[in-house]
């Protein structure tokens, strides 16, 4: 089935899948007040990576993601590769599940089981995998309005409480932190944006890949950094590092008059919005992915036992939200590398070596 | 003897099936006794010309469809002081009938048994001459009709007063009349096996896209029903995603409305005897724009359609926020609020979900009752649920007196776009469940889901959420503000995607 994003829906799709489930937590808490210098760091450095993503995804460009695969790097290997990236997809979203009902079980939900909430996200999320990367693109577009003025909304009503102090001394623990906290930005959530290119269908055109990723992730990396230093401005650095949920304390102390309050409600909003169009592409990428592998050209029938399955997956990989703060904010685990670095650009020089070949023939 | 008659007549009748016979005589008895046997509404009215060879004649017409005095005045009578020359006979005679004698701006002829028969009880005069073969059939339709009066479903404070009527032929001319172009292209088509409803598909032609009306036509005749007696059964047969509850054909009985949609690029449907016309594709942000809109300053008409919105965002969610927050998370409302609304409740024996449930059930009873109810018992409808239902429950402790305020809200609210009356209530009825089962994320869950299906369906090809997803300036000038006419010089995107230009000269119409 051929599926058409138009370019804005796709920016609007890419930045909110890095948005995601990354917004609500202390990401670069390594660099503690320079973390704004390791968003600068971490943008430079994602961006020839997603500059290469980009790339790979225009090469597939016109073609249905198996085919595009197939004619890439051939038929074994191929569904190889699409089975590894549909085991770090499906893990990915197992771990996206176990954010957000971790996050809404410790903030308003005490006594709901997880498992309710998890139910209740996981079937919403089949139903959009069943219904494909179109109406997920639309849906986003929609949706990223919301996001951007609610977000935007909220850091001007917080500006009375930002000191803007606490950014001072710039690199006071030298360059060590920053690149730290740089590398954690990277791993989660820039470098993740690789799954949208197994999950997103053809562009309008083949430049449009490059717009579409570079734009979005730009994009998105501006406004996490935008929530992140103000996160800090608000809470300091000792709080920031220290707890779980930091732009969702920082939210919480917005008082206009006693007539705006509790907007923290609102970053679950977002969170609640992000993570389920993150959990939806991870999906949609792992079915895309198994269904090439098992040679069939059409996923749908796949995403019942696939989503469903994600459920007991959280709660096999994350035991309880002080892990998965752990393991959301660490620095590059050695399987990150492998599938947001290491592997693309093997893919990457692969494919340039096989297409020159092709059109020497 | 006998048997030789009886043998021709078989051969005869075997032959006669489909055509006239050149027999006056045998025709009308076959009329009487084939097509329209067993209808005592037909009559046959014979009579007899002058001249030197008078000719026998009939004339068939069904009473109280066709014009008395038109057909007495205009038909009956020329044919019986007419002198048709003697040699003239079948194809001349009927000629001279048509061109000298009957004095009626619309004939046709048929020599199709079948056709005459249907044109009969449509309210079309048949005139069978002896010794033709061929029937003549004079425009003469004539019934009792609505005048064009104001719809009551759509009323405006500023606007044109005209509504469309039953009859087919008054609401095409009530369009043509908005739109005096050539490029206003109209074609016709009978749909439903027993009712032959005339339907009419109205498009411009030099914006429309080709590969829409065609999808329209071809829907429409690949119809298969007997009957057709509103044009909600052409939209339930012919719309996309036939289950959602969401309308992907638009209705209207404004002339005005359906001209304005025609002029975007968007096709029309009129269908005989009913004042509803139907428009497609049909988008989301449609429902929230009124033809008001566009007749008054841009200000007021973008504050209206903001509060339309808002009203559609209160309609569906206001039952469900309010028992999310009472139930789940009493901690996010203001301490002072929370106390009261806990006094409110406090003597209520129920759970907050089952009184929602209980009074949105309770309010779509009293809506019911008083829409299908004679105008005079309406008015107690009123009262029996403003003061039984509403005062007395609440005196009574049954319900608490925020949910009343809630669910008079949702009410009227609901009535603001009144495309969306129905809709808003399964939207609401989900809602109200989810976030009684999880709280402010039930809630959410639900929006969600909602904008999913939102995004999956389109209406003709169309995205239904198009122009409110095209993130631009120019794509969304019309959908939750209305821009002034003088911004506005292109149509909808995917709509009017053959001539986008709305204005062809923007300069001359820009004011500085």
């Amino acid at each position: 089935m051929k599926e058409h994003v138009p370019d804005r829906q796709g920016i609007a799709f890419v930045a909110l899948f890095i948005l995601g489930n990354s917004i609500i937590y202390g990401l670069a808490w390594r660099a503690g007040r320079d973390l704004w210098l390791s968003f600068l760091v971490a943008t430079g450095l994602s961006f020839p990576l997603i500059l290469l993503y980009s790339r790979l995804h225009s090469l597939m460009h016109g073609q249905v993601f198996s085919e595009g695969m197939e004619s890439l790097f051939g038929k074994w290997p191929s569904r190889i590769i699409a089975l590894l990236y549909s085991g770090y997809a499906w893990r990915l979203g197992s771990y996206v599940v176990s954010d957000v009902t971790n996050f809404i079980q410790a903030v308003s939900l005490r006594d709901t089981p997880q498992f309710a909430t998890a139910l209740g996200f996981v079937l919403l999320v089949l139903w959009a995998v069943k219904e494909g990367a179109e109406t997920l693109a639309r849906w986003s577009s929609v949706m990223i309005v919301v996001v951007g003025f609610v977000l935007v909304f909220t850091l001007l009503l917080a500006t009375g409480q930002v000191d803007l102090d606490e950014f001072l001394p710039v690199m006071y623990d030298g360059f060590g932190p920053v690149l730290l906290g740089a590398l954690q930005i990277m791993d989660f959530p820039f470098l993740e944006t690789i799954l949208v290119v197994g999950s997103i269908g053809a562009l309008s055109r083949q430049k449009a890949s490059y717009t579409v990723f570079l734009t979005g992730f730009v994009l998105a990396a501006f406004f996490l950094m935008l929530v992140a230093s103000f996160s800090l401005a608000v809470l300091g650095t000792e709080k920031y590092t220290t707890s779980y949920y930091p732009i969702f304390m920082a939210t919480a102390r917005i008082d206009v008059a006693e007539f705006l309050t509790r907007l923290e409600l609102v970053v679950g909003v977002i969170f609640a919005l992000g993570g389920f169009l993150k959990m939806a592409v991870c999906l949609l990428a792992a079915c895309k992915g198994l269904a090439h592998t098992l040679g069939f050209s059409d996923y749908r029938f796949l995403a019942t036992p696939l989503v469903l399955s994600v459920i007991p997956g959280a709660r096999w990989l994350v035991k309880s939200s002080m892990e998965i703060e752990r393991s959301a904010t660490k620095v590059f685990g050695i399987s990150d590398v492998l599938f947001q670095v290491v592997l693309p650009i093997c893919l990457w020089i692969v494919a340039e070596i096989r297409i020159s070949r092709h059109s020497e023939d | 003897m006998s048997f030789w008659k009886r043998w021709k007549e078989k051969k005869a009748a075997g032959k006669q099936r489909e055509h006239l016979s050149t027999s006056l005589e045998s025709n009308i008895r076959w009329l009487r006794s084939n097509l329209l046997a067993d209808d005592a509404t037909i009559v046959y009215r014979l009579l007899r010309t002058k001249g030197p060879r008078p000719r026998d004649c009939a004339l068939v017409y069904a009473n109280n469809m066709a014009k008395h005095d038109f057909l007495s005045e205009h038909v009956v009578a020329p044919l019986m002081s007419s002198a048709p020359p003697k040699e003239l006979h079948g194809q001349g005679l009927l000629d001279y009938f048509m061109q000298e004698a009957i004095s009626s701006d619309s004939m046709d002829t048929s020599s199709s048994y079948k056709e005459l028969a249907e044109a009969v009880v449509r309210g079309t005069g048949v005139v069978l001459v002896d010794g033709c073969g061929i029937g003549l059939m004079v425009d003469a339709q004539g019934f009792e009709k609505r005048s064009v009066s104001e719809p009551q479903s759509e009323t405006v404070v500023r606007g044109p007063r005209q509504g469309f009527t039953e009859d087919l032929g008054v609401n095409v001319s009530l369009v043509r009349r908005k739109i005096t172009s050539p490029n206003l292209k109209m074609k016709y088509l009978y749909v439903g096996e027993q009712t032959r409803t005339k339907t009419a598909v109205m498009y411009l032609e030099s914006v429309a896209k080709p590969d829409l009306v065609d999808e329209v036509i071809q829907r429409i005749e690949q119809i298969e029903m007997d009957g057709i007696l509103e044009s909600g059964y052409i939209e339930e047969l012919i719309k996309d995603s036939p289950r959602s509850p969401f309308p992907t054909i638009g209705h209207t009985e404004r002339p005005d409305t359906v001209a304005g949609k025609i002029l975007e690029g968007r096709v029309a449907v009129l269908v005989d005897g009913t004042p509803f016309a139907l428009t497609m594709p049909y988008l989301l942000v449609e429902a929230f724009q009124a033809n008001e809109d566009y007749y008054r300053h841009w200000v007021l008409a973008s504050f209206h359609r903001l509060v339309r919105y808002i009203s559609f965002f209160l309609t569906t969610s206001t039952p469900g926020l309010y028992l999310a927050l009472v139930s789940h998370h009493p901690q996010l409302l203001p301490m002072n609020l929370a106390i009261s609304i806990a006094a409110a409740r406090k003597n209520v024996p129920f759970p907050a979900m089952v009184e929602v449930v209980i009074m949105g059930l309770v309010f779509e009873i009293l809506r019911e009752g008083g829409v299908r109810l004679p105008r005079s018992v309406g008015q107690a409808i009123s009262i029996v649920g403003a003061i039984v239902l509403g005062d007395a429950a609440v005196g009574a402790s049954l319900v608490s007196a925020p949910m009343i305020i809630v669910v008079g809200l949702t009410g009227v609210a609901g009535f603001v776009v009144s495309q969306f009356n129905d809709v808003a209530v399964v939207v609401r009825l989900g809602l109200v469940v989810l976030a009684g089962l999880l709280g402010f994320y039930g809630f959410l869950l639900g929006g969600m889901g909602l904008m999913l299906h939102l995004a999956s369906i389109k209406s003709f090809g169309v995205p239904y959420l198009s122009s409110l997803t095209s993130l631009s300036v120019q794509g969304s000038q019309d959908t939750l503000l209305r821009s002034p006419w003088w911004k506005m010089q292109m149509r909808p995107r995917h709509i009017g995607a053959k001539n986008r230009q709305r204005v062809q000269s923007p300069s001359r119409s820009r004011r500085s």
